[in-house]
Formats: C-alpha cells, sequence, structure tokens
C-alpha cells in the first residue's frame, strides 16, 4: 500500500494577530483511491480572532483548474474527506478566514490520493481466514478416507425422536419455528438445516408439521426444505404447502400470532431454533403453558437463559451449527467440527499470549488485532 | 409454606399487575445513578463538534415504544441542544409513524428547522445491505427523504456522504440490529455508534462496549432515566423509575418465597429427584 | 442442473466475490459490491410480496373450508385490506390508517411486548431455586442485579459494596466473560458454516439429505 502524505505546516496570519493551525492532509488509508483526509486542529472563533465572519475550505489541483471552494467550516470543525479526485494528482487546500474588510489564509497543505490494493488493516483476518480454510479443508479431507471422529452426546438432539414420536403419538402437530430473523443470518441457516432433518423424521412417522415464518425468503426456503426431504422419504403426498406460510414481519405480531396458533392447535411438539430476540420468552412460556415438549437452540445469549427456564432441551450458542452434523452424522459435515475445536483452541491461545504479553506491558501484539 | 411450589402463576401476574399499576397512579420519585456506558456516550456527544451530523436509525417498532420512545426523545434533546443535525431514518416498517411523530415532537420544543437542523429518510428494506451501502453513500440508499425531495437540496446535507461525514450513529433497538451496526458500520467503515436497546438485548451489548466498538449503550426503562439525569430533563424513563423498581423488589420477593417453599418441601423429604423437564413447579 | 449445480456455482462465486473485496477496496470491486447490495434489497422487496400473498391464500383457504378457529383468519384479512385501503385513500400520515396505527397497533403490540414482564416474573419463580451451589450463585446473581439495577437497590450496602458496584461487576465481568466465550464458539460457528456453503460441503440448505 503507498501512503503519499504531505504535511505542510503554514504560519500566514501577520496583520490580524491570529494564530496558525497545524493542517495536513493525507490519502485516505485502506480505500478505493480518489480520496483524501484533511486534519486540522479545531479553530476557536476567539483564537482566530472574534471579529471573523467565516471559515472556507479551498482546492487547487495542478491540472490548470481555478483555485475553486470545497467547503464552508464551521469553528470547531477538525476534518474533511474530499472525494472524487483522481488519483496521482496533486491537491492544495487552504483554509481561509474571512474578516469584514480582509480575507486570510490560514493554513497550506498539499495531498495526492492513491489506490490501495489490499487492506493492511485487515491483515489479522485475512490470516484468520487463510488458516481456517485450511483447518477445513485438512479435516474435510480426512473425514472423507473415512477416519472415525469423535462427537459428544448432545441431549437436546438425541431428543428429537423423542418429541416427534410424543406428538405422533398423541396425534397431533409439530411446530417448527426457525427463529425471526433472515436468511443471511447463519443462525437461521443451522435451523433450516435442521428442519430439513426434522422433516424427514416426521415424515416417516406421518406427522403434521407446521412452520410459521417471520421472513418470507426464509418461508420460501422452508417449503423448498420441507417438500424435498419428504420427497426423499418416499412420501411427497404429506407436504402441505400451507402448513409452511408466512406470519407477519413485525416481532410482536409474530410473537402474537405463533402463541395463539399453539393455544389453538395445542402442538405436542416444539422446535424453537435460530436467531430469537425479545419474543423468546413469549413463544416458549406458552409453549410451556400448553404442556408441548419443548426444543430450543439459539446463538442469541441473551435469550439463552428464557429457553433453559422454559424449554425442556436448549441448543447453547454453536451447539445449534452443530445440529445438522449431529443428526445426520455426515462424515465430511463432522471433519468441519474437528476445524472448529482446532480453531477455538488457537484463539484460546492466543488470548492467553495475548493476555500475558500485555500483563508483561506489550501493547504490539494485541494492536495487530485491532 | 410448601403449598408455594404449586401456585397459580394468575396470582404472580396479579402481583406483578399491580406492582406496576399503583407506583404509576402513585408515584413515589426514586432517582438514579449514572453508568459508564450511559455516561460515555453523553461525554462524546458533548464533545462532538457543534452542528456535527448524526444519523439515528429507530429501529424498533410500537411493542418497545415503552422502553425505546423515552431514549429516543433523550438523545434528540441533548442533540438539538447541541445543534446537531439530525438524520432520522428506520430499517423496519412499523418505526415510520414512531420515528415521524418523534423527530416532529422534539423537534418542534427544540424550535429546529426541517431540511436546516433534522430531516426524516423514512424506512428502506434489508437492514445489513443498507447499514453497508451508507458506509458508501447515504444518497444511494436515500436518494431523497420521506416525503421525495432530493437529499442534496437540504442545506443540512451539505458534505454528508457516508458514515465519515457523521460525528455519530445512533441506533435504537430490540433486536440484533445494534450488534450489526456495530460490526457493519463501526468495524467496517469506522463510524461511531451508539446504542439504546431494550433491558433484555442490552444485556449482550457490553461485549462491544468494552472493545470500543460501541461509544456506549442506554438498557432499558433505566437506560433512558440515566440519559434524562445526565441531561437534567426528566422525562418518561425517571416516571417509570419507580413501577421498575416495585416490580423488581415484587419478583426478589416472589423468588425468595418460593424457595422458602422449596426448602420447607426438601426438609419434610418430600422433594422429588430432578426430573430434567422444567414444568411441574408453577400451576 | 437447475437444483443442484447453479446455486452451488452461484454460492461458491458470490462467496468468494464478498471475501474477497472484504480485503480489496478497488473501485471496481466495490461497484459490483454495490450492485450486490442493491439487488438484495430489491430481492428483499420482491419476496416481501411473495409473503404477502402466501399469508392471504393461508388465511382464505382456512375460511374457505371453514377450518377450526377460521373467524380469526376473517379478521387477519379483514385488517390486512382495512389497513392497506386506508394508506392507499387517505395517505399514511393522517387519516384512518394513522388512526389505526396509532389506537390498534401501538397499544396492541405494546401489550404484547409488555407480557414479558409477567412471563419472566414466572420464569424467574419457576428457575431461580437454590437447589445447588451453582443454582445458589445464579439465585445470588439474579437477586443482586435487580436490585442493584433499581434505584431502591443502588444505595443498599453489603459487606461495605454497594449493590450497584456489584450487579455493574457482575455485568461487567461474569457476564461478559461468559457472552464472549459463547460469542468466540458462535463466530467460528458461523465461519465454519458460512465456509462450508461456500465449498459446497453442506448442501441440506438446497434441499439435499444424506
Amino acid at each position: 500500500m503507498t501512503y503519499s502524505a504531505f504535511s505542510v505546516f503554514l504560519s500566514v496570519l501577520v496583520a490580524t494577530g491570529a494564530a496558525a493551525i497545524d493542517f495536513e492532509v493525507v490519502d485516505t488509508p485502506h480505500d478505493g483511491g480518489g480520496s483524501l483526509t484533511l486534519r486540522w486542529e479545531p479553530v476557536a472563533r476567539s483564537a482566530v480572532a472574534e471579529s471573523v465572519i467565516s471559515l472556507g475550505l479551498f482546492r487547487t489541483d495542478g491540472s490548470g483548474e481555478p483555485r475553486g471552494k470545497r467547503a464552508d467550516l464551521a469553528f470547531g470543525d477538525s476534518t474533511f474527506f474530499d472525494e472524487r479526485l483522481t488519483n496521482g494528482q496533486r491537491y492544495t487546500y487552504e483554509i481561509e478566514a474571512v474578516f469584514p474588510s480582509t480575507i486570510t489564509v490560514l493554513a497550506r497543505a498539499e495531498g495526492t490520493p492513491s489506490l490501495q490494493w489490499f487492506r493492511t488493516d485487515r491483515i489479522a483476518v485475512f490470516f484468520g481466514v487463510v488458516l481456517f480454510t485450511g483447518l477445513l479443508l485438512w479435516f474435510t479431507y480426512h473425514a472423507r478416507s473415512g477416519r472415525q471422529m469423535f462427537i459428544r452426546r448432545i441431549a437436546g438432539l438425541e431428543a428429537v425422536d423423542e418429541a416427534i414420536g410424543r406428538a405422533t403419538e398423541m396425534g397431533k402437530p409439530i411446530m417448527y419455528i426457525p427463529g425471526i430473523s433472515s436468511m443471511e443470518d447463519v443462525a437461521t441457516i443451522a435451523s433450516v438445516q435442521i428442519l430439513a432433518q426434522v422433516a424427514k423424521k416426521a415424515g416417516e412417522y406421518g406427522t403434521r408439521l407446521m412452520v410459521p415464518n417471520r421472513d418470507p425468503i426464509v418461508m420460501a426456503v422452508a417449503q423448498e426444505i420441507v417438500k424435498e426431504s419428504y420427497n426423499q422419504i418416499g412420501r411427497p403426498d404429506l407436504y402441505i404447502q400451507d402448513d409452511i406460510y408466512y406470519v407477519t414481519y413485525s416481532q410482536f405480531g409474530y410473537a402474537a400470532a405463533v402463541s395463539g396458533i399453539m393455544l389453538r392447535e395445542r402442538p405436542a411438539a416444539n422446535f424453537l431454533l435460530g436467531m430469537f430476540y425479545a419474543e423468546s420468552l413469549i413463544l416458549s412460556e406458552t409453549g410451556n403453558t400448553t404442556g408441548a415438549i419443548q426444543i430450543a437452540g439459539t446463538d442469541s445469549d441473551a435469550q439463552l437463559p428464557f429457553f433453559i427456564t422454559s424449554c425442556d432441551y436448549t441448543l447453547i450458542g454453536e451447539e445449534l451449527y452443530a445440529a445438522s452434523v449431529y443428526l445426520s452424522r455426515e462424515p465430511m459435515l463432522l471433519g468441519s467440527l474437528k476445524a472448529q475445536d482446532f480453531a477455538k483452541a488457537a484463539v484460546l491461545a492466543l488470548i492467553l499470549i495475548g493476555t500475558l504479553l500485555s500483563i508483561a506491558g506489550d501493547t504490539q501484539f494485541a494492536g495487530a488485532f485491532r | 409454606m410448601a403449598g408455594m411450589k404449586g401456585l397459580d402463576r394468575t396470582i404472580i401476574y396479579w402481583g406483578v399487575a399491580f406492582s406496576i399499576v399503583i407506583p404509576l397512579l402513585w408515584p413515589i420519585g426514586f432517582s438514579t445513578e449514572v453508568t459508564s456506558q450511559v455516561r460515555d456516550i453523553h461525554r462524546f456527544i458533548e464533545q462532538m463538534p457543534e452542528s456535527s451530523a448524526v444519523l439515528m436509525s429507530f429501529d424498533y417498532e410500537p411493542a418497545t415504544i415503552a422502553e425505546l420512545d423515552p431514549m429516543a426523545a433523550a438523545f434528540l434533546k441533548h442533540l438539538f441542544q447541541r445543534r446537531a443535525r439530525v438524520m432520522g431514518m428506520t430499517l423496519l416498517p412499523g418505526g415510520v409513524g414512531l420515528a415521524e411523530n418523534l423527530l416532529r415532537q422534539e423537534a418542534a420544543i427544540a424550535g429546529m428547522e426541517y431540511g436546516r437542523n433534522w430531516l426524516f429518510l423514512g424506512y428502506i428494506p434489508d437492514g445489513t445491505a443498507a447499514m453497508l451501502r451508507m458506509g458508501e453513500d447515504v444518497a444511494m440508499v436515500f436518494p431523497t427523504d420521506q416525503y421525495g425531495t432530493a437529499l442534496d437540496s437540504f442545506p443540512m446535507m451539505r458534505g454528508v456522504k457516508s458514515y465519515r461525514n457523521m460525528g455519530l450513529v445512533i441506533c435504537l433497538s430490540s433486536t440484533a440490529m445494534p450488534q450489526l451496526w456495530a460490526q457493519y458500520a463501526h468495524d467496517r467503515y469506522g463510524a461511531a455508534v451508539a446504542v439504546g436497546a431494550t433491558a433484555v438485548e442490552a444485556v449482550r451489548l457490553y461485549p462491544y462496549h468494552d472493545s470500543g466498538q460501541l461509544v456506549g449503550f442506554l438498557g432499558g426503562l433505566k437506560g433512558a432515566a440515566e440519559y434524562e439525569t445526565l441531561i437534567q430533563t426528566p422525562g418518561d424513563g425517571i416516571r417509570g423509575m419507580d413501577a421498575q423498581t416495585i416490580s423488581h423488589l415484587f419478583i426478589v420477593m416472589m423468588v425468595v418465597l418460593g424457595n422458602i417453599g422449596y426448602a420447607a418441601t426438601k426438609w419434610r423429604g418430600r422433594a422429588g429427584a430432578s426430573t430434567g423437564r422444567n414444568h411441574a413447579p408453577v400451576a | 442442473m437447475f437444483r443442484r449445480t447453479l446455486p452451488m456455482i452461484l454460492a461458491f462465486t458470490v462467496g468468494v466475490f464478498m471475501i474477497v473485496q472484504f480485503f480489496v477496496p478497488h473501485p471496481q470491486l466495490q461497484m459490483l459490491y454495490n450492485m450486490v447490495l442493491d439487488w438484495k434489497q430489491v430481492v428483499f422487496g420482491c419476496v416481501l410480496i411473495v409473503g404477502t400473498m402466501t399469508l392471504i391464500r393461508h388465511h382464505a383457504l382456512r375460511v374457505r373450508f371453514r377450518k377450526q378457529g377460521y373467524g380469526y383468519s376473517i379478521i387477519a384479512l379483514a385488517s390486512l385490506f382495512a389497513m392497506v385501503l386506508a394508506a392507499i385513500f387517505w395517505g399514511i400520515e393522517t387519516g384512518p390508517y394513522s388512526w389505526l396505527f396509532t389506537n390498534v397497533q401501538v397499544p396492541g403490540q405494546a401489550t404484547m411486548f409488555s407480557l414479558l414482564g409477567f412471563f419472566i416474573a414466572t420464569a424467574a419463580y419457576r428457575s431461580f431455586r437454590a437447589r445447588n451451589v451453582t443454582a445458589t450463585l445464579l439465585l445470588l446473581s439474579g437477586v443482586i442485579v435487580m436490585l442493584g439495577r433499581v434505584p431502591a437497590g443502588e444505595n443498599m450496602v453489603i459487606g461495605g459494596v454497594s449493590l450497584a458496584d456489584l450487579a455493574t461487576w457482575i455485568l461487567d465481568y461474569p457476564n461478559t466473560a461468559a457472552k464472549r466465550g459463547i460469542l468466540i464458539g458462535v463466530g467460528l460457528g458461523m465461519t465454519s458454516t458460512a465456509l462450508k456453503i461456500i465449498i459446497g460441503i453442506e448442501q441440506s440448505y438446497l434441499g439435499k439429505g444424506e
């Protein structure tokens, strides 16, 4: 990355007796070029002179264009970003003070914008992504070769069969709530992955599955997933599009509607898996009062206490992401869990090193991750 | 006391209702202490240059007005005191009416002029895309204000292109929007982000404040009361503190009674082994 | 081809592009990135229409076949059309839409949110039991934070330390530490899921099974 910074300090004021100011023009860092950052020490009216009328910023470039005003400045301003500039072109800026009878240049500085090809401020993230991708590919490759991998028992996922079986015995439906976030939320992606497994099991038992949605895109994906799952177990006849529907985009409107459905339809099993916010307790407590067996899971740490209190089983944080792997036991996906474990060990090691170095007075190590 | 274990939940509901309604009808006048998370925002706004541009996103719907409206009102009062140029917007369709009313109301009280001191950008769907896009160019997301006037025709928008030109971004929300604003507006574009969140969601903001991703945050009605204390303008936040205090005391009392009942049952040797299910204790 | 291969190629291409543009600030890449964001908003707007159509269909079918509780569906449909028509004929700033918003939607939704206060009370009563050492610690922390976060408790002092300071300490340290731990795990899980989708290892979002 090229930095071109010219810091020129100019003291010009003579007649008015006002103070000169520090002024610098630097190429805006980590951008695609065409921009300069102007910084100066804030000017107080009294420091310049009580009689000053206004402050202005002027620009001249080397292309022969006349000197032009870029902005009116307020007292107290200290930065300005000049954009849509030509890379490699040198620009000169002046801060002017207008007095009743005279105009005075307070400071002048020059700068040249340039294009950066790589965001060096994100170098730590870059290495993190490369290392993690490497780990993921390595363990996936090993998993393909048939090496057995251990995965600890997750009680909430062991209970999926029990919950669906209970609903089947009672002749009541299952309600699956994929959270209230959008498809770009990884918790929602994890949730629809689990939905695929739940739909297959529900299909095998011939139990009705209801999926009310808050996000229309999630609804479309859920419909596709349930349909495909039923197809895979040879029961396409079970698919009822009307059971996987959109409710409302309103957070508490959704909570009200789903609570109402719980009270009217009395599902025997409720799955609350995905991203939840303040409505989590309303949903889970309503389910609790209807006596349904409830399996919840979220990476929203603020909602975990509510689910733990009101639900029978709760998947905490990353257990939600591991759920589809756990239920499907696909070797390649199991490899990704192993990669996560190693990455976590690496993060913990870095935290430990950073803490020890910080205690010892080192600031560079921690600074590299800012 | 053992009977406490099977207490009908409607009794608790009635208790909560009374503990909220009575202090609202007959106020006690509790005052609150100010936490560092709230003080940091106040200090930041105080130190901002006068007439800084501030983007205020009303990312909440009618459901959470009890907690978030007092915060929004307190922020607006302070910003208008500091002569900041406030751009209101919302990422939720239900937030349009709320944001518009509150902006108009507070601007009228402070004598602020539309287009010069404040404006309302309106609603834009797909929050994350909008947050990211505004890091490049606000006018690409909101070419006009809510009423169809081009942004560049407003005097207050002169020199305001993206987060770079803003002194502060404020998000008021009951969902994960604050984290998204921190991750996108701050981490990606370096904007200073302050938050007003419901008490339920505020607990998750501590790590973001500690790491400097958030200037500070107001948590629940207490956060609003703290901010009102700092700007010395009592509002719904301070008024709500009585009800919140009494209801908390009621819940603590119920927890204590529940434990006495639990201990009594256990002492009599009637407590069964934990079933792993959470259903039974409250009828 | 269109059900599997094409979506996977798209996921890979867009995923890699998003990673590259995060590290390379070239204007052309940023322009493409902005285009992706624009399209995302357009798609979202269109899908909202699809969602509304599904909602209408869902309730219309319930009414048509007189399913249990179809009266609620009639109310849902009537409310939906009433708001739309009110907005079309009288605008959203004044008139019936604004009146309905202020006097029906606002108190209705606020009531739903306020239910949390009641549910939290019963949940706290049910779960805060001193069953063992860890449950007792949870109980004590809960009580300290509940009292320390309201004016009446802020001035209480235990062992020379004010309850407000204790509550702040619990929120600032044990709470933040636990949340950071969960956040690190969640962050890695998110990255892993995203990479699995980009690389094509994870396909269940396309409906693929074992």
